[in-house]
Parts: C-alpha cells; sequence; structure tokens
C-alpha cells in the first residue's frame, strides 16, 4: 500500500499540468466562440500547397 | 420548374440563365452578384462552404459606391479610431453582417488568409458577430480587407469595443479559471473524502489523506473562491448583508476548523464540504455572467450603425470634401451626404428638397419627402440624391442614440417576483447568521464542541436553493426559446407573457412582409392598352427606382425601353416612353393633372398618366405574412393593429386578419393609444419594428421585434422573434405558463426544505456534510425541475 505515498503526488502533478495547459488555453482564447470550433475538424483538410 | 440558386437559396427568376461551376457540373445562380460571389468562393477552393454551411447565404449587394466608401477608413484621422497599433503590427476588430453559421467563420478566415500573406492571424467570432484580426503594419489597408470581405458575400463595417465589454471579457477567463481549478480539485479532495468517511483506509493513510485534502483545497478556497470572498466583504464593508456573507461564513469557519483538525491531528474534516460549496457557487455565478455578457455584446454591436464617417464641407454647394469622424462634427457645421448613404449626425437640410428613409427611426418603409430647413435624423438614408446638413447634434446626442439609451434605463428594471426572491433570501441571510451564532452559543453552555453545530446551521439553511429556484428556470426557458428562434431579452417578460391578455401589432414588416403585390387594375376609358402591357410599361417605369412599391411589379417584363428617366421627389416617376411622357405616382400625381371626377383617392393606389392624362390606377396591398392569421387565431385575445400606415390599408389587413385597428398614427399617438389599451384591459404585448416604434414597444407590458426590424431596435425590446414567423408568439406564452408553474414549485421545494433542514441542523442532528449534501441535493432539484423546461 506504501505505493499510494508516490501515486497521489503524481496525480496531483498531473492534476496540475492539466490545470496549466487549461489556463494557456484561455489565455489564448480558445474559450471565446465555442460555436464555430466544433466545426473546424470538419473544414481542416488545407491542400499541401495552402500550408506554409 | 422553379430553381433556387446556389449560393443564396432563393427562387430563381425564370429570365435569369446564370451558372456557376462546381465540381465540373454547372449550377444555377439568380443574380450577378450572387454568382460573383460564388466564383469568389469556389475559385478560392473553399467549396466545403457550401458542403458544410447550414443556412444559405444572404444576397450579396455589392455596389461600387460602398467599395468608393470603404477608402475613408484608410485615412489616419478615421482609422486611428478602430485600428489599434502594436509594436509593429495592427489590430482591428470588424463586425461583418450575414454571418449565419460556423462555415461562414471559416469562409471568411480562409478567404481573408488567403487574398492577404501579411495576416498574422485572424478569428471570426460566430457569437459576437464580429472578426479580430491582426496584419503587418502598412501592408495592408483597410479599405482592400474590406473589399475581399464583400467578394464573397458579408458586410463589413468598422467596430470599436466598448470598455465594459473588455472588462466582462476579462471577468469571463478569469471565471473559466476558476472554475476549472474548484472542478478538478474538489473531485480530488471528494475522493479523500469518502475514503475517510467510509472508513476502508488504514489508520496511517488517513492522516496523509488529511494533509492531502488541506493541500488541494488551500486553492479552491482560496483562488475559486474569490469571487464569492470579494463579494461578502464589499458587503460587510458597506455594512450590509448580501448572500455570500453566511455562505464566506460557512466556507471558511470549515476550512479553518478542519485545518486546525488536520494541525492537531483532532476531530473532524471537512474539507469537500467547503471545496464543494466554493464549486456549486461558482458555477451559477458564472452562468448568471454568460447571460450579461451576452447582453453587452448585443448592445455593442448597434455602435456599428451610425455611419462612422462625415463628409465635411466649407459651406452648401462646395464640393471639396474633408473626411472627419463622425464624433468630432460640431454644430453648425456643413455635411455632404450622398444619395444611398446613411446621414451620420441630426441637422437641417440645407437642400432643397429629397427623399429620405426613416425606417430605423419609425420602422415604415416608404420614403418620406424632406424639404429645406426640415429635420433630418441620424441613422436615415438619404434615397435619390445627394444632400448637403447643417448639423445640429452628432454622437451620443442624436435622437437615435437618445431612443437607444431610453430604453436601456427601460428594460434593466427586474421584475416584482425577482425582487422579492431577492428580499425574501437577504432576510433569511439575516435570520441563518443569527441561528448559527445561537446555535453556537447554546451548544458551547451545553459543554459541546460547537462549532460544526452552527456550520451545519450555516449551510443547510443557506437559502440558496431558494436564490437558483427563480434564475435557474429562465435560464433554462431561454435556452428553449432561443433554439426555436425567440430570443429573450428581458427575463421579467417571460414571466409575465402568461398574464397578457391583450396584443398590439404593428403593421408593416410586421404582419406584412413590406413588399407588394397587386390587387387590382382599373383601365380608364382613355386607355388604349391592354392590362398586360400596362403593367410591362408600368414595370419598367418602376424598375430603376428603389421604391417599395416597384416590389409589386418585379414579375413583369420591364424590358421596354425608357428615356429621360425622373424621379419626382415624393411623387412618383417620369419617363419617356416611344415619345409619349408617362407619369406613374401617388395621388399628388393626379392633383397636379387637376383630375375632379376622381373619389376615394388614397395612397394604396398607382396612377398612371400618359402626357397628363390619367389611363388607368392600380391598387396595391402589403403582401400578409404566411400563417399569420392561424398564429393571431391562437392567441386566443383580442388583437389590435397600431399603423403610421393610411387608413384603407391597415382597415384592409385588419379585415383579412378579423382584428381591431388604429391607422395613421404617429408615434406619439400610438403611445397614447397603448397606454389606453393598457389602463383598460390590463396586460399588453406589442409586436413591432423600428425605432420610432421602440418608444411605443417600451410602453407595452411586452415588447417584441422582429429579426427583420432594424438592427438597433433588436437589443431594446424584451423579445426578439428570429424569422418572421409569429406563431412562435403562442409558443412564448405557452411556455411563461409552464415557466411559472415550475418556478412556483421551485419555490415551494426549497422554502420546504429549508424549513425542515433548519430544526434538524439546530439540534446537532446533521453533521457539516450530511448539511452540504442536503443543501446540494436541495439545490440540485431546483435544478433539475428547472431543467425539465428544455425539453419540448
Amino acid at each position: 500500500m506504501n505505493v499510494i505515498y508516490v501515486l497521489i503526488p503524481l496525480a496531483i502533478i498531473i492534476l496540475i499540468a492539466a490545470i496549466v495547459l487549461f489556463f494557456w488555453a484561455v489565455k489564448r482564447n480558445q474559450f471565446e466562440d465555442l460555436n464555430k470550433q466544433g466545426y473546424s475538424i470538419l473544414f481542416d483538410d488545407d491542400k499541401p500547397d495552402a500550408k506554409k | 420548374m422553379a430553381q433556387n440558386c446556389f449560393h443564396c437559396s432563393q427562387p430563381i427568376p425564370h429570365n435569369v440563365a446564370l451558372t456557376v461551376e462546381v465540381n465540373q457540373q454547372p449550377q444555377a445562380v439568380c443574380c450577378a452578384g450572387c454568382q460573383a460571389v460564388a466564383n469568389a468562393i469556389l475559385g478560392g477552393g473553399m467549396s466545403e462552404y457550401y458542403r458544410y454551411r447550414d443556412s444559405s447565404a444572404d444576397k450579396p449587394e455589392i455596389s461600387n459606391d460602398d467599395i468608393q466608401q470603404d477608402k475613408v477608413y484608410d485615412t489616419d484621422s478615421i482609422k486611428k479610431e478602430f485600428v489599434w497599433q502594436e509594436s509593429n503590427e495592427e489590430v482591428a476588430d470588424i463586425a461583418i453582417d450575414g454571418l449565419h453559421c460556423a462555415a461562414c467563420a471559416w469562409l471568411i478566415e480562409k478567404h481573408l488568409k488567403q487574398q492577404f500573406p501579411d495576416i498574422i492571424s485572424i478569428n471570426v467570432n460566430l457569437t459576437q458577430n464580429r472578426a479580430h484580426i491582426r496584419w503587418l503594419k502598412d501592408q495592408i489597408k483597410v479599405s482592400e480587407l474590406f473589399y475581399q470581405i464583400r467578394t464573397i458575400g458579408y458586410l463589413p463595417s468598422p467596430f470599436k469595443i466598448s470598455e465594459l465589454e473588455n472588462k466582462y471579457h476579462q471577468i469571463n477567463k478569469s471565471f473559466q479559471k476558476q472554475l476549472a481549478v474548484a472542478g478538478l480539485f474538489t473531485m480530488q479532495v471528494m475522493m479523500f473524502a469518502f475514503a475517510l468517511y467510509f472508513g476502508i483506509v488504514e489508520q496511517g493513510f488517513a492522516e496523509f489523506f488529511r494533509w492531502i485534502s488541506l493541500i488541494l483545497s488551500t486553492p479552491v478556497i482560496f483562488y475559486s473562491g474569490l469571487p464569492l470572498i470579494h463579494s461578502a466583504y464589499r458587503a460587510l464593508k458597506n455594512r450590509s448583508l448580501n448572500m455570500d456573507v453566511p455562505v464566506v461564513f460557512a466556507i471558511l469557519g470549515t476550512y479553518f476548523a478542519s485545518a486546525y483538525a488536520t494541525f492537531t491531528q483532532a476531530g473532524e474534516v471537512y474539507f469537500e464540504s467547503a471545496s464543494m460549496f466554493v464549486l456549486l457557487l461558482l458555477t451559477s455565478r458564472y452562468l448568471e455572467h454568460l447571460a450579461k455578457t451576452k447582453a453587452t455584446v448585443i448592445s455593442a454591436n448597434m455602435l456599428k450603425l451610425l455611419p462612422m464617417v462625415a463628409h465635411k464641407v466649407k459651406g452648401e454647394n462646395s464640393t471639396k470634401t474633408t473626411v472627419v469622424h463622425a464624433d468630432t462634427l460640431h454644430k453648425g457645421d456643413c455635411i455632404l451626404v450622398k444619395a444611398g448613404q446613411s446621414i451620420p449626425a441630426d441637422g437641417y437640410l440645407l437642400s432643397k428638397t429629397c427623399q429620405v428613409e426613416e425606417a430605423l427611426l419609425n420602422g415604415e418603409s416608404l420614403p418620406i419627402v424632406k424639404n429645406k430647413g426640415d429635420r433630418v435624423y441620424a441613422g436615415s438614408t438619404s434615397i435619390d440624391q445627394s444632400i448637403y446638413i447643417k448639423v445640429s447634434a452628432c454622437g451620443s446626442a442624436t435622437t437615435l442614440a437618445k431612443i437607444a439609451k431610453h430604453q436601456e434605463t427601460i428594460s434593466t428594471s427586474k421584475s416584482k417576483l425577482a425582487n422579492l426572491a431577492d428580499k425574501v433570501a437577504r432576510q433569511a441571510t439575516i435570520g441563518v447568521i443569527l441561528l448559527s451564532l445561537l446555535t453556537y452559543i447554546v451548544w458551547t453552555w451545553l459543554g459541546e464542541n460547537a462549532l460544526w453545530y452552527a456550520v451545519a446551521v450555516l449551510v443547510a439553511t443557506c437559502p440558496c436553493a431558494l436564490s437558483l429556484a427563480l434564475p435557474t428556470a429562465l435560464s433554462a426557458a431561454s435556452a428553449r426559446l432561443k433554439k426555436q428562434g425567440i430570443l429573450i431579452r428581458n427575463t421579467s417578460a417571460l414571466e409575465n407573457a402568461c398574464k397578457i391578455n391583450r396584443f398590439a401589432f404593428d403593421k408593416t414588416g410586421t404582419l406584412t412582409d413590406g413588399k407588394f403585390s397587386i390587387e387590382s387594375v382599373i383601365l380608364y376609358p382613355s386607355c388604349n392598352l391592354t392590362q398586360q402591357e400596362l403593367l410591362n410599361h408600368v414595370a419598367a417605369l418602376e424598375k430603376p427606382s428603389g421604391h417599395p412599391i416597384a416590389s409589386a411589379f418585379t414579375d413583369f417584363k420591364a424590358d421596354i425601353p425608357i428615356e429621360n428617366y425622373q424621379l419626382l421627389a415624393g411623387v412618383g416617376i417620369q419617363a419617356t416612353i416611344a415619345k409619349q411622357t408617362w407619369q406613374v405616382g401617388s395621388v399628388r400625381l393626379v392633383n397636379k393633372a387637376a383630375s375632379e371626377h376622381l373619389k376615394n383617392l388614397d395612397d394604396t393606389q398607382i396612377y398612371v398618366l400618359i402626357d397628363g392624362q390619367l389611363i388607368a390606377h392600380i391598387n396595391v396591398t402589403d403582401n400578409i405574412r404566411n400563417r399569420v392569421k392561424e398564429s393571431l387565431t391562437a392567441l386566443d385575445a383580442p388583437v389590435y393593429i397600431l399603423s403610421g400606415d393610411v387608413h384603407t390599408k391597415v382597415k384592409n389587413t385588419a379585415m383579412q386578419l378579423n382584428t381591431g385597428y388604429y391607422a395613421s398614427l404617429t408615434a406619439k399617438q400610438k403611445l397614447s393609444i397603448l397606454k389606453d389599451l393598457k389602463d383598460s384591459q390590463g396586460g399588453i404585448m406589442m409586436v413591432g419594428d423600428g425605432i420610432n416604434d421602440a418608444l411605443v414597444l417600451a410602453q407595452a407590458d411586452i415588447s417584441v421585434a422582429m429579426n427583420e426590424a432594424a438592427e438597433l431596435n433588436k437589443q431594446n425590446t424584451d423579445v426578439v422573434l428570429l424569422g418572421s414567423d409569429l406563431s412562435k408568439i403562442p409558443l412564448l406564452i405557452a411556455t411563461s405558463k409552464k415557466l411559472n408553474r415550475i418556478v412556483n414549485q421551485n419555490f415551494s421545494w426549497s422554502i420546504v426544505y429549508n424549513l425542515l433542514a433548519l430544526p434538524l441542523a439546530v439540534f446537532g442532528i446533521l453533521t457539516p456534510w450530511m448539511a452540504v449534501i442536503g443543501m446540494s441535493v436541495s439545490s440540485l432539484i431546483v435544478v433539475t425541475n428547472s431543467m425539465r423546461l428544455l425539453k419540448e
């Protein structure tokens, strides 16, 4: 059972990573317009030459 | 076979044979505009737009005038009003009309990126109908950006974000972060609490779990709980109480007592109760905030209605114009407004005569004749010619801005029920605090650890369910109606809609679609043409005019060549066909021709004269919208038409729809009639459009605007109907009835719960975790009950 002393802190670190990621997403305005993003997968078939 | 346009899905007129090529297949389009736009889209390799859009595009209107006009946005003084400089980049927000779905947003983003490699980023926000564009400084002209947006069929206009909106935006972001922290950490804390409560961990781990819980709940309380703590602190500082005060007491009390228990390794810990409490409360705050934000976004978009730019001239007849920002005009300045442009400021007409359309101000689609010295208003459009205006007021002093502001103050007042709920909750709060103090004192006196009893009282009797009862039901009902195309702007309207027992409708644009059709044609003996020939001639004459009446003639072949075409301001049209002078127009034309044997002269008739001799008159009527009659019958209450239109026209419509009517009303008369109807007959709902109507609408108990109504008005009424389907009104009322039923259930339940929980908590039967669960479950029941409104 002593493994719990490792697992729980590990879980907390992952948790903190998730929160950092979320904060980053909020900062980049990713939650501004939730209607549009759902469709983005449909459109994302840029032709290779359209890429930079 | 009638076919619909590939681009805008409108029926294609039979004399049009235009196509675009889609995947090597020709597809028919209805006009050159649609063809150009579709070709621009397809040529850019963006055909997916047509595959994924969920509603068809608006019919594009690209005019060279607009494109010319966009050039002024390149002027530095104008540009600095809406384009920001950031090091070597420029940023602008552009409001875009005609956005319907995610496909539109994608299309604009992709098209602009293709056209301008210097664009650093572009983001089209669908909820706000705006594009946020960032580009390399001096590499792109604003007018070119606008031009490209126009080529794919959307209407751009410059836009300035308001302070308030910026602030809301910031708050919104911090809410999102706080919610994420609260949600994720509370889950962890609850997991540990579960293990602790049910004793499924060995003794040695229990202490470790407590410490972990302490660490994990700290950010929830002091980061996520910040808005609550702030609000309670502000209330206490102002020596008043709000709902947050007992809540914050309970949260902090629970947290510190649990922390103390962890340090001393004795007693109970309730970290999960505190965290859960924060999470639940924060969620409801966030939802409330979202609703508020939406309202400000809508009102901010209205700013774009007033033209930003004015063409200032030295004096009348001077042709040298300087482009200035409309807000910087002064009283007495002279400005030039070209035909088709909207007037940027209030003022007096210096030119001899002109026709202006004031649909934005009074909702009536027919242009009005103004003579020298008459007042013209910002937001109206000069239809037939360029005019000179002496400015009397600009910016926020214009009539348009004033009406909009006036409206705002009207719609912010809270409903009676919401006020009552607030009051009860406030008093309950005082009671809760006193009661928990009392509990604490008595239990301490009895020699027990009184803190948990006091916390249990604070939590269990917190009037949370009570305060959720109304807002959750309202937001669920609004969400449901939104799906049906009914936008609720003032929630008290939704509460009260079921009490309405009278309805008043504006006519033009509401009951009718603003278009006209021919009812009958009467040929006088002097006429030697057949009816069909006559109509073809008239159609040819009407074709170049932008007058709404012309819409009655669009079905006819208008291919007869005309010469010397001339608008007779406020009277009609004159032109030469086959060396004969034709005149088509209103009754004033006939007066000029001094004809006496006519009876029942009025504006619903169009008179046709050749060389000054009357040969025919044509009766036109407004087209009544589809399904209006059924909808009005479904209302099952008296309906009145209040219209500024001429008597016979209104009477006609009223007869067809079997309603009461009042005709030829000015805005003031409409207002007083509405007041009379209201005083004598109780609740009244007014459905209409236009800004002049807006004041009348505000006077009604509930005001409803149609989507096609002037944009500005949209954000001032209680309710907006998207699309022109009046059958939504009975639906609105049915939902309102259901809402009231559910709100009553919610109130009864939460009051019963609080009364039941109170003695249990006071006598120490409830521990804090039971209290939190009890509180949460009762809130949950209220929320779930409200959610029933979302279902069909």
